[in-house]
């Protein structure tokens, strides 16, 4: 048997990948701890958001709930390869298409009397947005403003096809610690809120995520100072965010880069930078963003760099031993 | 006519099949007993209504439940140390293989590789003779490690009655527990064992020959790094699931992205990040290079 040598590359990363799982401290669950119909429905992507979240956490802290996921997932990938195994190639592609269209088309049936209105809405919003003066807007505003209107003339693609981008935050693996109740982090998540509804129809389980985000941050306490600047600064960032996010979606669906957009990207970033810097951070959570955003790597204007920083951004929002 | 008549045809027989062979490879004969117990434990459980689902990943989860249930009450069972319990599914299995079951390490390589072909797609195991090297580290290091393994009286087994949520003798440590006392999270016995296992699997079979001059407990020299390691070490939950599959269960990405629902390239990147982090935090510790620090403790 060939042994790896002590300068092998991936045997480093294992022995350090399994020392940090030995060794780290897990912080603990919170919830009630789900069984396995629970987990087999938060797989399915049937839990509410409050509870998905519960069970996530259990699955990534707790050893017996982690097992109970695994066997889970073991299951589906065997019905999987099962499925994958007997029928024909165009059969099965043919099949993969139809459950697409069956979806599709249940969404639109169901939400069909809705869509017109919600349309229709959307029309008018967006002409009465258009005639508003937009002297009166805060510039980083208005570069927002210009950034989704680029994003939609060009005609991407609706919001069901990159939705796994987002599955994650829905169904997934962050342990989400009530973010509405910090006046700072609700902030951010209206901000990821504000742009929702000019994207379009959104698939009904991330749908149901982001219709549950705050639409205006909490009030500041009375005693915060500079709080209502932060908060202004954190719901700009969290709108950009949105759109990255959707950026690198595409990204990873159509595996191209559009080098248009990521070039808009920087003056972005930089107004952003400077503007953080220059806000006085009293929490740890505003100054892990400030921190994130100041990072060397960002410089290399990478649009992989632009997408972890969403990621990493997400994960502060999420996180909780951030909260003070 | 209820769902649950399903279970009779020949499709369900196959999977029941697929589930139950691997689990008794020491005993063939004994395959079609497992498969008609679990078959009718589950009916039971359906025809009383105490199913609360009935999609087929969740009856097939169940099924395997029942059959390890069967493989236990048949032939007993051992919750494994915890040393082999931290480094995953793989190891649990080569040790119950090992030291319940008493198999012949050559068989349980065979066995386990072929088992693992047959759950996982081609692309989403490693190679076959990265999971032989898998397996055989782990048969290497647990035989070194848990010397009575192989004995035909080895140490109690436990019932099923007591194979709940924990094991009064190996008590799970508490997770959660803020503390600087590394031996809260695993215990000193637990800890050199895991870092001569990680040791062992660094060095050709030559080198890794017992050292009289080594000491008796390889955490001597690097418990204050280990402790600042621990200390400094934060993964996010995606973070820790994803190594988990990748490291411990020996998946691919993509195999592990498709566990998790996310885009591979997405879990790429919570992959290299997760494992900049954990570099930054032995660095931090002062392990720059642990392969050398393991090899030289």
């Amino acid at each position: 048997m060939i042994r790896p040598k002590p300068t092998d590359p991936a045997a480093l990363e294992r022995v350090q990948a399994l020392l940090a799982l030995a060794l780290e401290r897990v912080p603990p669950p919170y919830g009630e701890p789900p069984d396995l119909a629970a987990i087999a429905a938060w797989v399915e992507g049937e839990l509410p958001p409050a509870r998905a979240a519960e069970v996530a956490a259990f699955v990534a802290r707790d050893p017996d709930c982690y097992r109970l996921w695994l066997d889970y997932a073991d299951a589906r990938a065997l019905l999987d390869t099962e499925s994958a195994g007997t029928a024909p190639p165009l059969l099965r592609r043919l099949t993969v298409w139809r459950g697409r269209l069956n979806a599709w088309w249940q969404t639109m049936g169901n939400r069909g009397s809705q869509l017109s209105g919600i349309l229709a809405a959307t029309a008018i919003l967006l002409l009465l947005v258009s005639f508003v003066p937009s002297w009166f807007q805060d510039p980083l505003d208005r570069t927002l403003d210009r950034a989704y209107r680029a994003w939609i003339a060009a005609g991407q693609p609706p919001p069901q096809q990159w939705s796994s981008r987002l599955a994650g935050v829905t169904r997934g693996t962050r342990a989400i610690q009530d973010p509405g109740t910090d006046p700072e982090r609700s902030a951010f998540l209206a901000g990821l809120a504000n742009r929702v509804p000019e994207l379009g129809t959104w698939p009904p389980r991330i749908g149901a995520h982001l219709h549950e985000l705050p639409t205006a941050p909490l009030p500041c306490p009375a005693n915060e100072k500079d709080c209502h600047q932060r908060q202004q600064r954190l719901r700009q960032l969290g709108e950009w965010i949105l759109l990255l996010s959707l950026a690198c979606a595409d990204a990873e669906r159509t595996g191209e880069w559009r080098t248009d957009f990521w070039a808009h990207q920087h003056p972005l970033l930089r107004d952003l930078r400077h503007r953080f810097e220059a806000l006085a951070c009293h929490s740890h959570y505003c100054t892990a963003i400030r921190e994130a955003l100041a990072a060397d790597d960002l410089a290399t204007l990478s649009p992989i760099a632009y997408c972890d920083l969403s990621e990493t951004l997400l994960d502060h929002t999420y996180r909780s031993d951030l909260s003070d | 006519m209820e769902w649950y008549w399903n279970l009779e045809t020949p499709a369900w027989e196959a999977r029941i099949r697929r589930l139950a062979e691997p689990i008794f490879a020491a005993e063939p004969a004994v395959v079609e007993l497992a498969i008609e117990h679990a078959r009718q434990r589950l009916l039971e459980q359906a025809r009383a209504g105490a199913l609360a689902r009935h999609n087929d990943a969740y009856l097939l989860t169940l099924l395997k439940h029942i059959l390890i249930d069967y493989s236990k009450a048949r032939y007993g069972y051992r919750r494994p140390p915890v040393w082999v319990q931290r480094l995953g599914r793989i190891w649990e299995a080569v040790y119950h293989l090992l030291c319940v079951l008493k198999r012949a390490p050559e068989e349980i390589t065979v066995d386990m590789v072929k088992a693992r072909q047959q759950r996982l797609a081609p692309a989403d195991a490693e190679t076959e003779a990265d999971t032989a090297a898998l397996i055989q580290d782990a048969i290497r290091a647990i035989l070194r490690q848990e010397r009575d393994c192989q004995q035909p009286k080895a140490p109690a087994l436990i019932s099923l009655e007591t194979d709940t949520r924990g094991d009064a003798a190996t008590p799970r440590p508490e997770i959660g527990q803020p503390t600087s006392e590394i031996e809260q999270v695993l215990a000193r016995e637990d800890l050199d064992h895991l870092l001569e296992t990680l040791r062992l699997s660094v060095l050709s079979d030559e080198e890794a020959e017992p050292d009289a001059s080594a000491p008796q407990s390889p955490s001597v020299h690097m418990l204050a790094n280990l402790e600042a390691f621990a200390t400094w070490v934060r993964l996010t939950d995606q973070e820790r699931l994803l190594l988990r599959l990748i490291y411990q269960e020996g998946l691919s990405t993509r195999a592990a992205a498709r566990h998790l629902g996310q885009p591979e390239r997405q879990v790429q990147r919570h992959k290299r990040r997760a494992l900049r982090k954990i570099a930054e935090a032995l660095t931090r510790a002062g392990l720059e290079d642990p392969l050398t620090d393991l090899a030289l403790a």
